[in-house]
């Protein structure tokens, strides 16, 4: 019998399971890696795309919500477009009412509510109390270098000055105003005795004549204190006498002891030596201190005379020659106070070519004629 | 300079003052008192030391100008002052410029002969007694009177 071992077919299979166990062996892993990183990737997929979906929901929110806005915000630019729209309408009527002198609030019931009101109504103000002032002047060289028989084009024209006596009055007022207190300020500066300021001092003296005061009045004490030193001493010669004095009635009496041949000689020579010795201590240290003293409030009085004649100096030249910073506003304050006379002259000039003043107003031109010459 | 104890006389104390740069004293068992002399009587005819006179318990004395008689610049001002020593019933007046100081005989050491070059000097010194270590001299103040009694007669 033949044996037939199928040792062919065993061997492939024996092959194809090795092969197929190595397979698996192998590649199970790599499979079970893949499926699990494809298990993240999938849910990470679906993280993200949750996320996503929240944002895009907020966003679409968020526009929702601008449209709202913006469609709100069309609606009140609608309206305020319409208001600004008829509010140029009220400004056009109002200004072409102006324009043919009519009054817009009285003739435009629809002009007497809202802003324009209050405009127009400040304008009626501004125009009934200064109907003179209708143009401004922006160059003040223009206005005062014109002189008064060529006023300038932006000033106010003398019909119009004379139209309205009660602002003519009023400018005219102001301008004396402004002459008044810029001559009060140059008036320390001309030497004006009777107008300068007197530095607070209610007895009307010069500084000069103050430190003069002060220094003297020093002086005085000072002096007085020397000769109260010098009588000091003096006292301290008399002590010096007195001391002597006593010293010499110890020293005989301890010459009487001895004589008498007492025991206590000893102690009444050394109590004699220290009298002696304490009093002239005292006597020498008191004249010491009372020279000192003098010869400091000598140096003193001195020094203070000599501080008199300084300050008085210095005094003397601050008044002779102001400082230059002094100099310069008090020459700004003239120039101002020359342009403000000449303004005032012009506009005097101009009120009376056109009518006679009201009694009101004479005084403040004659004042100026008195300003003018000075 | 000889220590003579039998010599120079036992003191319980001096008067020492100072002139120039020198200190005397006077024994104070020769000292009769002590006065001002701002006011002193000048003597008519006198010169040289003898000063004048000046008052002193009821008497005149005689006033030498010890300073003016060792040659010293005279003591001059208000405050001059009259040592008035005792010799017997005599009386003589140093007039020195300042208070004399009172020394005690216990404070002293001496008293010594004074022998230097000088012969004079010799003779006026009576003795030099020493205090601290300072020489006080003390002089034949009666022989100075005379002295200057013969020099101020012989002028």
């Amino acid at each position: 019998m033949a044996r037939r071992y199928p040792v062919i077919p065993v061997l492939s299979a024996s092959v194809i399971v090795s092969i197929a166990s190595a397979s698996v062996f192998l590649f199970l892993p790599m499979t079970l890696a893949y499926a699990t990183a494809t298990a993240v990737a999938v849910l990470g997929a679906i993280a993200v795309a949750a996320v996503a979906s929240r944002a895009a929901r907020s966003r679409e929110h968020e526009l929702l919500h601008h449209v709202h806005r913006l469609e709100t915000d069309k609606v009140r630019a609608a309206e305020l477009v319409a208001d600004a729209e008829k509010t140029r309408r009220h400004i056009e009527m109002a200004t072409a009412m102006l324009a043919e002198g009519r009054d817009p609030l009285v003739e435009s019931p629809e002009l007497r509510v809202g802003e324009l009101h209050d405009l127009l109504e400040a304008a009626r103000t501004t125009r009934e109390s200064l109907p003179v002032v209708n143009r401004i002047a922006v160059d003040e060289a223009e206005l005062v270098g014109a002189g008064p028989d060529r006023l300038p084009g932006t000033w106010p024209r003398p019909e119009d000055v004379a139209s309205d006596p009660r602002a003519r009055a009023e400018l005219l007022r102001g301008l004396d105003e402004l002459i008044h207190g810029l001559e009060g300020c140059l008036a320390p500066s001309r030497g004006d005795k009777e107008s300068a300021p007197r530095n607070g001092d209610p007895s009307g003296r010069s500084p000069t004549q103050l430190v003069d005061a002060v220094v003297q009045t020093a002086a005085d004490g000072i002096e007085d204190l020397a000769a109260g030193l010098m009588r000091a001493s003096e006292l301290a010669s008399v002590a010096e006498r007195v001391t002597n004095r006593a010293t010499l009635l110890a020293l005989n009496a301890a010459l009487e002891a001895t004589r008498s041949g007492g025991e206590a000689f000893g102690a009444i020579a050394e109590e004699t030596r220290q009298l002696a010795e304490f009093a002239r201590e005292a006597t020498d240290t008191i004249t010491r201190l009372a020279g000192e003293i003098e010869i400091k409030v000598g140096e003193t009085i001195t020094a203070i005379h000599a501080t008199s004649e300084d300050a008085k100096a210095a005094l003397a030249v601050a008044a002779g020659s102001p400082a230059p910073r002094t100099s310069a506003v008090a020459a700004e304050v003239e120039r101002l106070h020359e342009r403000a006379l000449e303004l005032r002259a012009g506009l005097a000039l101009g009120a009376s070519r056109s009518e006679p003043e009201p009694p009101a107003a004479k005084k403040p031109r004659d004042s100026a004629r008195t300003h003018g010459k000075g | 300079m000889d220590t003579d104890a039998t010599d120079p006389v036992k003191t319980r104390g001096l008067l020492a003052f100072r002139i120039g740069d020198v200190d005397f004293g006077a024994r104070v068992e020769d000292v009769a008192g002590l006065v001002e002399a701002d006011r002193l009587a000048p003597l008519p005819g006198s010169k040289g030391p003898v000063a004048g006179l000046v008052a002193f318990r009821g008497g005149i004395v005689i006033a030498l100008d010890l300073a003016a008689f060792l040659g010293e610049p005279s003591a001059s001002g208000p405050h001059r002052f009259a040592l008035v020593l005792a010799r017997g019933g005599d009386r003589l007046a140093l007039v020195i410029p300042s208070l004399p100081r009172l020394v005690p005989g216990s404070l002293l050491s001496g008293p010594a002969r004074h022998e230097g070059a000088d012969a004079d000097a010799n003779a006026l010194v009576d003795s030099v007694y020493d205090h601290e270590g300072s020489p006080i001299h003390c002089l034949h103040y009666w022989a100075a009177l005379d002295g200057a009694s013969g020099r101020g007669a012989a002028a």
